[in-house]
């Protein structure tokens, strides 16, 4: 099933050359890591070679080898498994969190990386050997026509190679085998980075990185959407609003040449009219999707313009001293703005209070308290708001805090992390 | 259109046309803007699109009056206000008329504590289009009245209503006209009552706010506008 996970249909396409050079770092990481070994081992290997040393000589060889082998095993899969997760990272594209931790004292967090070296010394060793016979006994193949042309001959593995037409057909078997290998590529750079992720990530680790990104990704939603609003606000202040106000002005302007009694004077009056409430309409609107007031006097400001256009009266304690990063002050902005608009419909309060203030340095937290009917967020209609103002907190790692009792009170509170995803990076 | 700028400029010159400085990032509306002053009977003295090119042309230009917009380049934030806020604390006597796409009462606070609030104006956008209205309104801040937008009072009356729960609906509104600077004569022909009844509410709405009775008109609008901020939280 994990396997699944870590296959899905969008994983990234790898072009030809960069399947091609990963497929060849990785034998060659991992031919050397095949000398190494044998290097290592050559103490038992004297001892098999020279069968008539004695007994006791033969056992201190085996045993140095034992030793060279226990010490460099390890140390050989630490440095393979790095370069190949950094790799198999870079080629799937992925965010594969940090290496898996490995300590040389804690022996349980060797046991991914030792398999996996196990496995690329055996399985992977297999190929990265047949992969390099074929790419050695190529080149011999395409170089044959030359040697035989000379009169001399190329010795390819079993074959020998005299006559022209022999080598040419050597070297026309060495590009189709070179070019296979290069389309098999691909195929087996991916095999290999799944195999690498597969085995040196323990499930709950793949789990907590695939949680890290859900929740990174879901706060770049919502900046993304703030910075969207910020932009449709823009667009529509340098554009829609001067151009309707010019036609509002120049109706003005020829308002103010027409005698009273010129016909069609009514119509000029109505239009103007007209512009003005599309203006009025226009500017409500704006205000609703992104104040400028929050970008130029900050949270508490632009909370005291929106409590200004309810009909509600409303107190407001702003306890906070200095600006926040403009991200928390659009999201909690926006978070008021929504309980505002629940308390006006839903609550029958008569009055409302906000109070912002900053608990600890790196805390800042919003109250809005109503002396409503309560019961918010029990009704399923009324929820809506709510929901959307939990989505928002949750993406920047804060929370919500309902009180409402049915007959209320109503007490909202909302906690947020003062200097943005300080508390989501994991 | 050309030819009727010329006439009107013309005809005025005997009377010394006020000269004024325009800020306006949008060319739309700065020519816009241009031609209903000279219309109008001002002279322009220079027409920019920056904050900064509004400061440097008025210490140049030493114009009677600016006009300036709120957002503007760089940043498009407050620097048309910022720049006639620096303007008056250079020259405290400088008539400054700020327009604005919204109301926004820290705006309007920047404004009025700029030099006590004389010769200041702070006007939503659309009033540019009652062309009379905003000549004359330009006129009175020139003359050092005080000019703010009926939505910026009402606003404010919005935001406490305590003292202000008070005042009668009609005085509310002759509170709201009375604060964009005109006379009692000219409240009365808006609200269409007799001259008598609008001195009648004036004096309510003053007796109400604990304010002095005071009927230059320039004066009592800082004093109504200091009084309704004075109740911010």
């Amino acid at each position: 099933m994990s396997r699944v996970e870590l296959e899905p249909e969008g994983l990234p396409k790898i072009g030809r050359s960069r399947a091609s050079l990963y497929t060849v770092a990785v034998c060659a990481r991992t031919l050397i890591a095949m000398v190494t070994v044998a290097l290592l081992t050559a103490p038992i290997g004297l001892v098999m070679m020279d069968s008539d040393r004695g007994a006791e000589g033969a056992g201190a060889l085996v045993a140095a080898g034992l030793a060279l082998l226990g010490l460099g095993l390890p140390l050989i899969s630490l440095v393979l498994t790095r370069t190949d997760w950094s790799g198999a990272a870079a080629l799937l594209d992925r965010n594969a969190g940090g290496h898996p931790q490995t300590r040389l004292s804690e022996p349980r967090t060797l046991v991914r990386p030792l398999a996996y070296t196990v496995i690329m010394l055996t399985l992977g060793g297999a190929i990265a050997v047949l992969a390099a016979l074929i790419v050695v006994a190529s080149c011999v193949a395409l170089i044959s026509p030359i040697l035989a042309a000379v009169g001399d001959q190329a010795v390819i593995g079993p074959f020998t190679v005299k006559t022209v037409p022999q080598s040419l057909l050597a070297a026309i078997i060495a590009v189709v085998l070179l070019a296979g290998l290069i389309f098999v590529s691909p195929i087996v750079a991916r095999a290999h980075a799944v195999l690498v992720l597969q085995v040196l990530t323990r499930p709950e680790q793949r789990l907590q990185r695939d949680l890290t990104m859900t929740t990174q990704s879901r706060s770049r939603l919502v900046r993304a959407f703030d910075v969207e609003r910020r932009r449709i606000e823009r667009d529509l202040h340098d554009g829609v609003q001067p151009q309707l106000m010019s036609v509002s002005m120049t109706l003005g302007l020829a308002l103010a040449e027409m005698p009273t009694d010129t016909p069609g004077r009514e119509d000029v009056i109505r239009a103007q009219d007209q512009a003005r409430q599309t203006l009025e309409a226009l500017r409500r609107f704006v205000r609703n999707i992104h104040p400028q007031v929050l970008i130029d006097h900050g949270l508490g400001a632009a909370i005291g313009e929106l409590a200004d256009t309810l009909t509600l009266p409303i107190d407001i304690e702003d306890q906070l001293t200095d600006r926040l990063p403009a991200e928390v002050e659009t999201n909690l902005y926006f978070c008021v703005a929504e309980l505002l608009t629940n308390v006006v419909k839903h609550s029958g309060a008569s009055r409302a209070e906000i109070r912002l203030q900053q608990p600890q340095p790196d805390l800042v937290q919003v109250s809005v308290h109503d002396d409503g009917s309560g019961g918010a967020g029990s009704h399923r209609q009324e929820t809506g708001g709510l929901d959307g103002i939990a989505d928002r907190i949750a993406a920047f790692d804060g929370t919500l805090a309902i009180d409402s009792p049915l007959g209320g009170p109503t007490a909202i509170t909302i906690t947020l992390a003062a200097f943005g995803e300080g508390r989501i990076n994991v | 259109m050309s030819e009727t700028v010329t006439i009107s400029t013309e005809s005025s010159a005997s009377t010394d046309p006020l000269r004024v400085v325009i800020a306006e990032d949008n060319t739309l509306l700065r020519e816009g803007l241009q031609v209903l002053l000279e219309r109008n009977e001002f002279a322009i003295a220079a027409a920019v699109a920056t904050a900064e090119e509004l400061i440097t042309a008025t210490r140049e230009a030493a114009p009677d009056l600016v006009v300036t917009d709120v957002r503007m380049p760089p940043d498009f934030r407050s620097e048309g206000l910022t720049a006639a806020v620096r303007l008056r604390e250079e020259n405290p006597a400088l008539p400054v008329v700020v327009l604005s796409q919204y109301v926004e009462q820290s705006y309007v606070a920047e404004l009025l504590d700029s030099a006590g609030g004389a010769g200041v104006g702070y006007l939503l956008k659309d009033r540019v289009s009652d062309v009379a209205d905003f000549a004359d309104t330009l006129r009175r801040v020139h003359a050092g009245g005080t000019a703010v937008d009926p939505a910026v009072i009402n606003q404010l009356i919005n935001r406490r209503r305590d003292p202000l729960e008070r005042l009668t609906p009609r005085e509310r509104e002759v509170l709201a006209v009375m604060a964009e600077g005109h006379s009692n004569a000219a409240i009365a022909r808006r609200l269409v009552v007799s001259d008598a009844a609008v001195v009648k509410h004036v004096g309510n709405i003053m007796m109400k706010l604990d304010l002095p009775p005071n009927d230059d008109q320039n004066r009592r609008v800082a004093a109504v506008l200091t009084y309704l901020r004075g109740q911010e939280s």
